[in-house]
């Protein structure tokens, strides 16, 4: 839990990588059909979904917005509700796998965290001019780690790890064997 | 007038260096025919490679020879297309030592061109690398099914000197020369460097065949444009490219080992998913985004005949 939520907030920083951002959402997405299935109203219990609104709060509040000017905690809430039951009305196909039917919501649902993080950004920034980094076009992040494999893999059992490692290992030999080429078709 | 000629000369000049597919031209002559040594730094994920290499076009045939400074000694010399890997370890080819050299090889550029049109190309200004004045150009995909590169070409010569392949604001590989000194003329004894007898083993590597898939079990009914199958010794696995980048999709039909995974290695993306309407698993790994995967997953059909 405490490293999902380093992952939210991250991911609210927009620091968070492709993987943790899947990951994100879909634990959320998750923790939402738990609600669901058990009748669980979301603020009952500290949630993902409530960590996400406060993280989201706080944010605005170091931010020294006003969010009452902009955009309420109440209001962040009713958004979140009008997202998850729009995300909940999607049909979804092969109901029976978990992680299928998770697909269609976590896409909705990370369309719709994207927009809400990008309208708050916006409306931050709108104000706080002083804070806006003049940012390039071309600015990137250092090189990616291997750290989204790792924490990946490290949930799995060595059998399973050893038969993912000959699938990757066999993805490269055959690539690394087409590669070779790369050498020896230089002539014009 | 004079002045009027000049300022034309002057201004087709501009629009020439501007134009980033001439430049890549020009990567494409001066990776074949320029003379240079120098040593190059390779990074994907926690992978760091170091290699010092040395080129020479001499007489329209072409010698490199390729020393790895990392891990354990290996060199790759060629001439032409000549490839020999000398090592101290009993290899059977060359491939667990080759560096995909990626934007450095003569390949990417050929490559790039059959698949222009997946891209965008732009200048991007200059900076200083290995302590050369650099152009950079920027290709990023249309589609963004596919991963993007930022070139550094050298301003004289028009060699890479950096290279990285991105997605979005993320740098998943890197390939830049440290050091680089251009146009000397490498000693004739160096010349001969495909005779080299230091190392314990020496390997002759023959140009790959592509090879003909026969009556594959399973067929995607998505790629991304340019991708073709290359390989397929077994009927339950599937392999394509498009020259830059490599994919490949592992069927199992049986009860799945493994959950479903979303991960990547490096510039390398790992997915599992299950086959629809059975217990078995599509694993699709490959240098592609994380969507383009997952489209790639959905789209694997059984072949009826």
């Amino acid at each position: 839990m405490a490293n999902i939520k380093e992952t939210m907030s991250a991911f609210i920083d927009e620091e968070a990588n492709e993987i943790e951002t899947h990951r994100l959402l879909r634990s959320i997405a998750k923790e939402k059909n738990d609600n669901e299935s058990h009748d669980l109203e979301t603020r009952d219990q500290p949630s993902l979904i409530t960590s996400f609104i406060t993280f989201m709060s706080i944010r605005t509040s170091m931010l020294q917005q006003s969010y009452s000017q902009r955009i309420s905690l109440a209001e962040h809430e009713a958004l979140f509700q009008r997202i998850s039951s729009a995300i909940g009305k999607e049909p979804t196909k092969h109901a029976s796998s978990v992680g299928v039917s998770l697909r269609k919501p976590v896409i909705g649902f990370a369309l719709a965290a994207s927009l809400l993080v990008v309208v708050s950004f916006v409306t931050l920034n709108m104000e706080n001019t002083e804070s806006v980094k003049v940012v390039g076009e071309d600015n990137v992040n250092p090189i990616e780690s291997d750290n989204g494999v790792e924490s990946e893999l490290r949930d799995l059992d060595a059998e399973r790890q050893r038969h993912l490692r000959q699938y990757l290992n066999e993805h490269d030999r055959v690539m690394r064997t087409k590669r070779a080429s790369q050498l020896v078709s230089n002539p014009k | 007038m004079r002045l009027l000629i000049f300022f034309l000369l002057w201004i087709g000049f501009g629009v020439c260096n501007a134009d980033p597919l001439k430049w890549l031209d020009k990567m494409g002559v001066a990776l074949r025919e320029q003379n240079y040594v120098g040593t190059f730094i390779y990074m994907r994920g926690s992978l760091i490679e170091t290699a010092y290499v040395e080129h020479q076009f001499h007489n329209g045939r072409e010698f490199e020879r390729l020393t790895h400074l990392n891990g354990e000694p290996r060199v790759i010399v060629r001439r032409d297309n000549n490839l020999v890997c000398n090592n101290q370890k009993s290899e059977t080819n060359c491939s667990n030592h080759n560096i995909s050299l990626g934007p450095f090889s003569a390949a990417f550029n050929k490559n790039l061109v059959i698949n222009h049109e997946q891209y965008r190309f732009s200048m991007h200004g200059r900076e200083r690398i290995a302590g050369r004045s650099a152009v950079k150009i920027k290709i990023t995909p249309r589609f963004g099914d596919r991963f993007g590169y930022r070139l550094w070409l050298d301003e004289e010569s028009s060699l890479p000197l950096q290279s990285q392949l991105f997605q979005r604001n993320r740098i998943l590989e890197v390939f830049q020369f440290s050091s680089l000194e251009m146009g000397q003329q490498l000693d004739k004894g160096n010349l001969d460097f495909m005779e080299d007898d230091t190392f314990a083993n020496r390997v002759v590597v023959e140009p790959q065949e592509e090879e003909v898939i026969e009556n594959p079990s399973w067929r995607v009914s998505w790629l991304p444009a340019g991708f073709k199958p290359v390989r397929a010794k077994q009927s339950d696995r599937l392999h394509f490219t498009d020259g830059l980048a490599g994919l490949s999709v592992f069927v199992e039909r049986k009860r799945s080992l493994l959950p479903e995974i979303t991960t990547y290695l490096g510039a390398t993306t790992l997915i599992t998913r299950r086959l629809n309407g059975t217990q078995g698993q599509i694993t699709v790994v490959g240098e592609i985004p994380i969507d383009t995967a997952r489209k790639i997953a959905d789209s694997v059909e059984r072949v009826i005949y």
